[in-house]
């Protein structure tokens, strides 16, 4: 299984990863469901530029731990579905868990400090 | 045609990927665009307005379509892109040619040592000079889609009718030649055909003679035939593969655009 190393450099694109695995681990989704996903489900704060969805999961299914199947709807159109694999939810546990010390680690310090 | 046909093909001529990939990530992307728009033109936006704000939505920059070609490069391609422009096609037709070059020693090798060979047919030579053309011809057009998958169709379909061409070019040639050699052969001894067809009796003093001509025609007519239809199937073969890949590639691109 890969794991992710939170870093700094790092968090938009855990970020990302974590967010899209936790939105495909609720159901199959294809990419413009899970665009409008991401934004419902946020209000509208994880509201990006579609177009970029398309390396993040292209990525993540090549390296296993998504998987696209194309299925037919209608006589000439066809959808690729996304789903979570077992690597997958593997991934997104640990992704969630290096989230989770983050804000832990971060809030000690934003609590200290703050006002 | 697809609304957004114009968009795709812009997007496919930026999208640098060898076919079926590149139509995959088209076709993901056409229906994500039409799912868009449907979803604007339910939402009360005029046509035009539902079109543009699904192009907005789903607009691919330079830095997308950068890291897709990286996602679903090859080994080989993503080994060349790291090397300077000139470099790289000076690498492509090194390794065309030591590829070309080890299919033509391996076959001329074949050709040699096979016993049939020996006593050769004087149209053996072309035959074969036309068997290696084909090998090589065909040889680069396979490099070009499987390994470099480099998937223009025009520049793919380029000098393929010489695949057939040179098969029938090579069957009238072992055909003419499996004749003119019965012609010599009989014409060596007397007039032709003569000595062949005229069956002696054991005790005659040329019917050894003309057992070792007619052996000799036998071997080296059939040594021709074998390699001509040899010849002829491997072409057939490579033409009927590579024609094949040309239309799986042409397939999934217009696929996207209908």
């Amino acid at each position: 299984m890969q794991r992710a190393i939170l870093t700094v450099p790092t968090l938009t694109r855990y970020c990302n990863e974590l967010l899209i695995l936790s939105i495909i681990g609720t159901g199959k989704k294809h990419g413009y469901d899970l665009a409008r996903e991401l934004e419902e489900q946020s209000d509208g704060f994880f509201g990006f530029n579609h177009g970029t969805l398309y390396p993040i999961l292209h990525k993540l299914e090549k390296d296993g731990l998504i998987r696209g199947s194309w299925k037919q709807e209608g006589p000439r159109r066809k959808r690729k579905y996304y789903s979570l694999t077992a690597e997958g939810k593997k991934y997104r546990a640990s992704l969630l868990q290096q989230w989770e010390g983050f804000f832990t680690h971060f809030r000690a310090i934003i609590g200290e400090t703050a006002p | 045609m697809s609304g957004f046909s114009q968009d795709l093909q812009a997007v496919s001529r930026r999208l640098d990927l060898p076919q079926p990939r590149k139509s995959r990530i088209l076709c993901e992307l056409k229906y994500d665009l039409e799912d868009a728009y449907e979803h604007n033109i339910a939402a009360g936006m005029h046509e035009r307005e539902a079109a543009e704000s699904a192009r907005r939505a789903f607009a691919l920059s330079d830095e997308v379509i950068r890291e897709l070609m990286r996602i679903h490069r090859t080994p080989l391609r993503k080994l060349l892109d790291r090397l300077p422009g000139g470099v790289q096609t000076g690498m492509e037709r090194a390794v065309l040619l030591l590829m070309s070059l080890a299919l033509v020693l391996l076959s001329a090798r074949a050709v040699i040592i096979a016993d049939f060979h020996r006593n050769s047919s004087v149209f053996l030579l072309p035959v074969a000079a036309i068997g290696f053309y084909i090998l090589a011809r065909g040889a680069e057009k396979l490099f070009q889609i499987h390994v470099m998958r480099r998937h223009n169709v025009q520049a793919l379909r380029q000098g393929l009718f010489m695949l057939p061409l040179m098969a029938a070019v090579n069957c009238i040639l072992g055909i003419g030649g499996y004749f003119l050699e019965l012609y010599h052969s009989g014409g060596a001894f007397m007039s032709p055909m003569f000595d062949m067809i005229v069956i002696r009796q054991p005790g005659d003093p040329g019917a050894a003679m003309q057992m070792r001509h007619i052996t000799g025609y036998l071997s080296r007519s059939s040594g021709l035939m074998t390699t001509v239809l040899l010849v002829t199937l491997l072409a057939l073969l490579l033409w009927y593969v590579i024609e094949r890949s040309i239309q799986k590639i042409e397939y999934a691109e217009t696929s996207v655009y209908l």
